[in-house]
Parts: C-alpha cells; sequence; structure tokens
C-alpha cells in the first residue's frame, strides 16, 4: 500500500492530533475550518487540477448546500440530512444545466462564465431576503446528528470533518490512479488528442464539474449545521477565488497539494492576525508570487526536489 | 475499409481539399502524400471527426461516420498520431499509452474512486496491454520516464503506442517520419510494417519518399486540396503529371 | 419616454465608465494575451489618488493629472514585475496572477486610505440639467465628453502613429512584429501604460458621482471584462460599443425591474453571451486549429 502511505500518514496526524494537544483551538477550531477547506480544495483540484480547467465560482456550490440547508431546517424544520439531500439534488440540477454550455469554454472565458454564475448566485443570497434572510444570513440554524450522536461539540465536528476529509481525499487519490482519472489527466494535457484516443470530453468535463460541485455542496450544508449561522459573504466572489489559490498554492493537479494550500491558507490568517492591516495586501502577494516563481505550486515543488534528492542518492549507492 | 467520396473542406479563402474520393482496403498501407499544404491533415482531421467536412462523405466499414464527434470515431476503431505532437506532458510514458486503453476499459468515476475489485483487475490488463504497445515500439525502458523529458524521436514513437493501445483497426499516421535521423526511419518503416502485417490497416501521410515508396500499397497525391494522382507506388512515381507538380513546387 | 430618456442617459453615463474599463481590457489582451482581472484597480488608484492629493490641497486638475501618472505607473509596474516574469505561464496562472495583483492594488489602498468612502468634487458643479424633460448632471456629460474625447484619442493613437500601428502588429502576429524589428517588450509595456492610464482617467471622471471604497474597483472591473466580452474579446471598439449596450441594459434593468438585481442581470447576459455566441456581439467567429 505504498500508493497510500501519505493518506495513511494524513490520518495518523489526524488522529493524534487531539491527545497530543487537548482542547487547543489551533485543532479543534481552526483545524476544523482547515478540514473543511481542504475538502473543498480536493474537490476544486478535480476539476482544476485534474482536468485543467478552471472555475472562479465553487463558492456558489457552498452557498447552495449551506442555503438549502440553513434555509430548510430553519424555516421549514425539515430533517438535516433531507436538508442535505435537498442541497445536494438543487445543485445536481443546476451543475448539470450550466455544465454543458459552460465546459464547452475554455481559458479566460470559463473563467468568466464561471465568476458570472458565482456572482449571480451571490446577488441571489444577499437579494432573495424573504427567503435566504438576506445580507444578514439566517441564525438558529439546528445541530445536526449522526447516528445518535448530536453534533454540537468542536470535537465532534473535527471527527465529522476528519472523516469526510479523508474520504474526499481518499477519492481523488483512487481517482487519480483510475481509467477516468486518466482520461481528465488526459483532457489537462490535449483535448484533442483526448477526444481521438476515444474520451467524450464533454460529457467527462461534465461529470468532474458535476461531481465537484457535489463534493463542495455536501460539505457547505455541514458547513451550515457547524457554524449554525450561515451569511452571503462566505459565498462570495472572494472565497472562490481564496479555494483557486489553495488549489495552485500547493500545487495544481495534486491532492496532497490541495491539502497542503489548504491548510497554509488557513493558519495564514491566524498568524496575520497580528498585522490585521496587512492581511489583504499580503494575500496578494502570495498568489501573485507563487504564479510568478513556483507555478508547479509549493507542495509539488518541495515534493519534486525531495524525491530527486533522493532518487540522487539511491543512484550514487548504487555506483 | 474506408471510403471517401466528394469530400471538401474550405478555410476562408483557401480550399483546403476539394472533391476528394478514394477507398482503403483492408489490410494495405495507404500513403497520401503532396507538397505542404496539400490538405493532408486537413484530410485527416475530418476522417477523425476534428472538421466537419463541408461536403461529402466518410464511410468506414459501410458506416457513415461523417461528422461523428471524434470519441465516436474512434470507438468505430479508427486511431490517429498527430503531425504536432499531442504528447499529455503531464503525465508518464506509461500513462500516456494506458489512456489509449480507455475504450477497451469501461470503469466509471465512482468505481475507480472507490477502488472496486472489478477496477484493480482491469487496471492489472490496462497496465499489460499498454506494456505491449510500449515494447512494440521500443519504449519498454522509458515507461516511467515523464513524458515531457523523451527525446522527439521517442514522442514520435509513444503517439504510435498510444494508438495502438486502442487496438484500432485503421491507423492514421500524420508524418511520423517527420524530423527523424536515417537509422530511425528505418526502424520506423519496419514498426510501420509489423503494424500493418499484424492486420492493423495503415493510412499514412509521409514526405519521406523513400519511405512512402518502400512500404506503401497504394499512394494517394494531393495537390492544392485536390487528387493529382492515385496508384501503386510505381505508377505514381512515373506519372509525369506528379512529377510536373513535384518539380514545380519544389 | 422622459423616463425611457433618464434611464438611457445614466445607461449612457455608467457605460461610458464600463467601455474605458472594456477598451483597457482589450489593449492589454491585444498587446499581450493576459485578461487582466486588476484593470478596475486602475479606476481605483485614479480615482483614490486623485481624492487623496485634492484632499491635500493641489488643486483639482493638478490632482487628477498626478493621479493619473501613478495609475500609469502602477501598471507600468505590474507589467514589468510581475506579467513579464511569467511571459510563458498559461492562460490559469496568467488569470490567477492578474487577480493576485488586484487583491494586492486593493490591500495597498485598504492600508493607505481604511475602509472610509471618498468622493471628489463635481468638476462643474452639481446642478442638474434638464434635457427634454430628462436631468443630468454636468458630471455625467463630463463622462460621457471625457469617454468620447478618450476614445477618439485611442483610435487615432491605433491608427496613425507609429506606436500604436506597433501595437497593433503585434496583436496580430508577435514574432512577425518582432521580425520587424519593433520592440514587442516595449510595446507591452506601452499596453499597460497606456491602459492603466485610460482606467486611472475613467476612475477620475465617474469618482464625483460614485462613492469611491478601496474595493470599488472589483465591479467596475468585471463589468469591464463584460463589456470587452459583449464587443468580441480583442476588439477595442466592440468593447467600447460593448460597455454602452451594458450600461444601458443596467440601467433599464435597475428602472424596469430592480435594482439589486442589476448586476445580476449583467452577468446573466454575459453568460448567455458566452453560451451562444462567444466572439461577442461585434466580433466574427473563428475556428480553432488543430
Ligand atoms: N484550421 C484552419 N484554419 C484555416 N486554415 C487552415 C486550417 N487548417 C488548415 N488550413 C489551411 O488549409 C491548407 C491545408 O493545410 P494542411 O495542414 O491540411 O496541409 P498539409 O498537407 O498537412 O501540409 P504539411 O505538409 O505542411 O503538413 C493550408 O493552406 C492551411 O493553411
Ligand atoms: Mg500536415
Amino acid at each position: 500500500m505504498r500508493r497510500l502511505s501519505g493518506f495513511f500518514g494524513l490520518a495518523a496526524v489526524l488522529a493524534a492530533l487531539p491527545f497530543l494537544f487537548p482542547d487547543n483551538y489551533y485543532v479543534t477550531v481552526v483545524g476544523t475550518t482547515a478540514m473543511i477547506h481542504v475538502i473543498l480544495a480536493v474537490a476544486l483540484n478535480l476539476f482544476m487540477g485534474y482536468a485543467g480547467q478552471i472555475s472562479l465560482g465553487h463558492a456558489a456550490f457552498f452557498g447552495i448546500g449551506a442555503y438549502a440547508s440553513a434555509v430548510l431546517t430553519t424555516r421549514y424544520g425539515l430533517n438535516p440530512w433531507l436538508a442535505l439531500g435537498a442541497g445536494l439534488v438543487a445543485t445536481y440540477l443546476v451543475s448539470l444545466a450550466i455544465s454543458r454550455p459552460i465546459l464547452r469554454l475554455k481559458g479566460h472565458y470559463l473563467a468568466m462564465a464561471t465568476l458570472g454564475f458565482g456572482i449571480i448566485v451571490h446577488i441571489f443570497l444577499v437579494q432573495a431576503d424573504t427567503v435566504t434572510g438576506g445580507p444578514d444570513g439566517l441564525s438558529g440554524i439546528p445541530p445536526m446528528s449522526l447516528g445518535p450522536v448530536v453534533l454540537d461539540t468542536d470535537m465532534e465536528w473535527y471527527w465529522t470533518m476528519g472523516g469526510l476529509m479523508l474520504a474526499t481525499i481518499l477519492f481523488s487519490l483512487n481517482l487519480s490512479v483510475s481509467r477516468m482519472g486518466r482520461a481528465l489527466f488526459a483532457i489537462h494535457g490535449s483535448e484533442v488528442a483526448a477526444q481521438t484516443m476515444g474520451i467524450d470530453t464533454p460529457k467527462v468535463k461534465s461529470q468532474v464539474f458535476i461531481i465537484s460541485a457535489l463534493i463542495t455542496s455536501l460539505t457547505g450544508s455541514l458547513f451550515a449545521h457547524q457554524q449554525s449561522f450561515v451569511s452571503p459573504d462566505s459565498f462570495g466572489f472572494f472565497f472562490s477565488v481564496e479555494l483557486v489559490t489553495m488549489v495552485v498554492l500547493g500545487g495544481m493537479g495534486s491532492t496532497f497539494g490541495a491539502v497542503v494550500g489548504a491548510v497554509l491558507l488557513s493558519f495564514l490568517p491566524e498568524f496575520l492576525t497580528v498585522f490585521e492591516d496587512y492581511e489583504v495586501m499580503i494575500y496578494g502577494a502570495i498568489l501573485m508570487s507563487i504564479m510568478i516563481f513556483l507555478p508547479s505550486g509549493l507542495f509539488v515543488a518541495v515534493a519534486g526536489f525531495a524525491s530527486r534528492r533522493l532518487a540522487a542518492g539511491r543512484e550514487r549507492r548504487r555506483c | 475499409m474506408l471510403r471517401v467520396t466528394g469530400l471538401s473542406k474550405g478555410f476562408g479563402g483557401v480550399q483546403a481539399i476539394s472533391d476528394l474520393s478514394f477507398e482503403v482496403r483492408e489490410g494495405e498501407i495507404f500513403s497520401v502524400i503532396g507538397p505542404n499544404g496539400a490538405g493532408k491533415t486537413t484530410l485527416f482531421n475530418m476522417i477523425t471527426g476534428l472538421y466537419v467536412p463541408d461536403r461529402g462523405k466518410i464511410l468506414f466499414e459501410e458506416s457513415d461516420i461523417t461528422a461523428l464527434p471524434p470519441y465516436e470515431i474512434a470507438a468505430r476503431g479508427i486511431a490517429r498520431t498527430f503531425q504536432n505532437l499531442q504528447i499529455f506532458l503531464n503525465m508518464t510514458t506509461l500513462e500516456n499509452v494506458m489512456v489509449g486503453c480507455h475504450l477497451r476499459t469501461s470503469s466509471g468515476f465512482i468505481a475507480g474512486a472507490l477502488r472496486l475489485p472489478k477496477v484493480a483487475r482491469e487496471e492489472r490488463k490496462v497496465r499489460e496491454w499498454a506494456r505491449e504497445a510500449l515494447e512494440r515500439c521500443g519504449l519498454a525502458d522509458q515507461a516511467d520516464a515523464t513524458a515531457d523529458s523523451l527525446p522527439y524521436g521517442m514522442m514520435k514513437r509513444l503517439e504510435i503506442a498510444r494508438a495502438l493501445a486502442s487496438a484500432p483497426r485503421l491507423l492514421l499516421l500524420d508524418e511520423p517520419a517527420a524530423g527523424l535521423n536515417d537509422s530511425e526511419t528505418a526502424e520506423m518503416a519496419e514498426l510501420i510494417k509489423g503494424i500493418c502485417e499484424s492486420g492493423v490497416t495503415v493510412l499514412l501521410v509521409e514526405h519521406n519518399m523513400g519511405l512512402v515508396m518502400g512500404i506503401s500499397h497504394q499512394v494517394l497525391v494531393l495537390n492544392y486540396g485536390e487528387l493529382l494522382a492515385k496508384g501503386s507506388p510505381e505508377d505514381v512515381q512515373n506519372d509525369p503529371k506528379v512529377i510536373a507538380a513535384y518539380l514545380g513546387n519544389g | 419616454m422622459d423616463l425611457l430618456l433618464q434611464f438611457l442617459l445614466t445607461g449612457l453615463t455608467t457605460g461610458s465608465i464600463y467601455a474605458l474599463v472594456g477598451l483597457g481590457f482589450a489593449i492589454i489582451y491585444n498587446a499581450s494575451d493576459v485578461v487582466n482581472f486588476a484593470q478596475g484597480e486602475f479606476l481605483m488608484i485614479g480615482a483614490m489618488s486623485a481624492i487623496f492629493l485634492h484632499r491635500l490641497g493641489l488643486p483639482l486638475p493638478l490632482a487628477i493629472a498626478a493621479a493619473v501618472a501613478i495609475s500609469i505607473a502602477v501598471g507600468l509596474l505590474l507589467e514589468k514585475l510581475a506579467i513579464e516574469p511569467a511571459r510563458n505561464a498559461s492562460v490559469v496562472s496568467l488569470i490567477i496572477i492578474t487577480i493576485g495583483a488586484s487583491i494586492f492594488f486593493r490591500g495597498v489602498a485598504l492600508l493607505i486610505w481604511g475602509k472610509e468612502i471618498y468622493g471628489l468634487p463635481h468638476f462643474s458643479g452639481e446642478e442638474p440639467i434638464r434635457l427634454l424633460g430628462a436631468t443630468v448632471l454636468p458630471q455625467s456629460i463630463w463622462v460621457m465628453a471625457g469617454t468620447v474625447v478618450l476614445v477618439g484619442a485611442v483610435k487615432y493613437f491605433f491608427d496613425h502613429t507609429l506606436a500604436g500601428k506597433a501595437m497593433r502588429a503585434c496583436s496580430h502576429n508577435k514574432r512577425a512584429a518582432a521580425l520587424l524589428g519593433i520592440d514587442v517588450k516595449k510595446i507591452m509595456l506601452l499596453s499597460y501604460g497606456l491602459s492603466a492610464g485610460l482606467g486611472g482617467l475613467a476612475g477620475v471622471l465617474v469618482a464625483p458621482i460614485t462613492y469611491m471604497t478601496y474595493d470599488a474597483g472589483v465591479m467596475l472591473g468585471l463589468k469591464g471584462f463584460c463589456a470587452a466580452i459583449l464587443g468580441g474579446m480583442g476588439s477595442s471598439m466592440g468593447a467600447v460599443a460593448g460597455g454602452l449596450v451594458l450600461g444601458v441594459i443596467e440601467a433599464l434593468g435597475t428602472g424596469f425591474i430592480s435594482s439589486g438585481y442589476k448586476d445580476a442581470i449583467s452577468f446573466f447576459i454575459i453568460l448567455l453571451i458566452l453560451f451562444f455566441r462567444p466572439s461577442g456581439l461585434f466580433g466574427k467567429s473563428g475556428g480553432e486549429r488543430v
């Protein structure tokens, strides 16, 4: 199982952290946020890193899931799991409807179309205040329960999100060494060649877009219950850009790259609070400089360097 | 096996292919030659569904494939290589060829992501097929190299290996010997002959006359998108129109 | 009828600004194939600098000139420090770089000016002018007239000056242009300067009628992008027309539907355009080459 050694390592760290640092704010609170970001980044990476597309509107799917749960549980008293299912159905229908026309586009056109979609959804969340509560959002979202356990402590959410995160990562890692994963990489490498190898590229792109959207929506629903409050601010253009940043910061196309990017970007604000005023500026500077100087991403660059060193070491021993 | 009738394609002012008809018989190496810009690549692009013809029909094994999407044409058993390489540079050599097996396997996203037992079996088979194809093209020891690190000549063979991995019945090769030195060209000739002998029909576009005349069963000469001559290599070489066109165009 | 005229005037005013941003987009896109997501920030920088310098006691014309100079400098720096080093980057990387740049500029503006709302005095009074039953602010006339002059100047620049013709040659074929002895690097730099200067001026023109904040550039920039797509990416005059059309549609949407959804209407139109006519309203469609 060498292929999954990174995965099991991460799982071990995840399990050990609460015992090593009990009741630590950085583990339970920031850690849970980081895990949410990891799930979102890994899901977006399927679309961006694997298939080579771009989405500047993924926050919309996060918002659709979160608001479906928030609205249906607070206003209609629906069971949280049913609400979550409704969010998934809504996301499925929306992503299915837009995927074919949107994915005919490439490059900046695709960027603009996904951005436009994200902005429309965001405006709807702000404006349709009779349903969504408008700019103030919705509060008092009831906790959800997982079997007999009512999820209402930080630790319970830590384990829940941790489980979902590991499942998402495993999903992504397995996919990368499967037929459809290769089809995605092929589309990234050369869409023309992929087509002539028999890959139904419009269908495959649309499938990965929908899968990515569904994971994002699912996480949005859980996020709404975890926070017990949602407001449109969490689902705007800037959050879509943050998600993209996580993916490229670690390294597009690499699952652990997305993990690293998401974790770094989740902890960054904690360290930047000291210079709160500088946060936006530093954020922009990081985004720019990574793309200029390390376009393959931090994780990929470091991992590549390490494996070259290792290979060089092995080479020397053989001689 | 492949029948083209009345095929035409223009780009704005340029008539890249006009009223072209020909037939490729099963089991042969059929070559298309002609000066630069004659429309050879355009012809390939229409056969493989990348371009939609303005007029005309393309029949493959008696069924009409005109203007089908490329992946459906591939599914009928037509594979190709590209003149300007279209390697998946983000993958290893082996993975490139494994993509070629797409049509011979069936597992979807969910099965792959859950790594069902069926998928593991399929993966083993795909690896085997891919290694076989690499072996045939002399790339066996490059399997784990990243594709972008291969020298040019190997990339050309990698495209052939990838196409072969799809187990095609008709293989379209667009200038496989361009940029190769003499010994590499000779190897390429052997490879193409071997492919044909294994039962795959080959449609070849190539500028290297030695290669074309040496291995082809039929040769078609295109000039400004029109059929100039067609026949056995000897007939074509002795055709005054062909000689004039080639001498005239340099 | 009066109402319609009123919407039309409002629409043409905002449309003029979109047109200028869209024109800036098109100039950079033509010269360097980069879609500059930081285009809106040039507006913000121009407007904020003018406001700030004016408050420091500089007379308005001088403050405006200095503000435009600042925007140009920022545009040149952006090209030199962020775009040129990433010459061979993929489209996605370049999109992210310019998004990063726009966040960076916003961050700097936030540091300098905070989150307060600023305004610039109107250039020539705030007394509305009556026009065929509609009213229009003198500043709106400044905006529209300014846009006409600037667009005319850009058109003259492209059609009649050596640098302009060189820039057009670059947008057709960089390699050929380089062979003709055109200094492609200089042209790229020039295009960023020109585009940033236009953006800065546009910002100064609207500052009196829209409130300025450190993040006012985001939406304006995106609308400019919409204008450029509406007009057919890469066509300068198409972007101008696209901006005007977008402004008028928005004004009508605000008037007849709801002001809250006006941005949604613009983006919805852009989605329709992208889905059904990606070459824009005024562009010709072209095939892709394999
Ligand atoms: N997508 C396209 N758009 C416009 N013109 C095209 C396109 N594809 C091909 N052409 C033109 O069609 C003509 C035939 O081109 P094609 O590539 O088929 O020639 P070819 O025979 O393959 O030449 P070569 O030997 O150089 O590969 C040329 O004039 C070419 O410029
Ligand atoms: Mg060709």
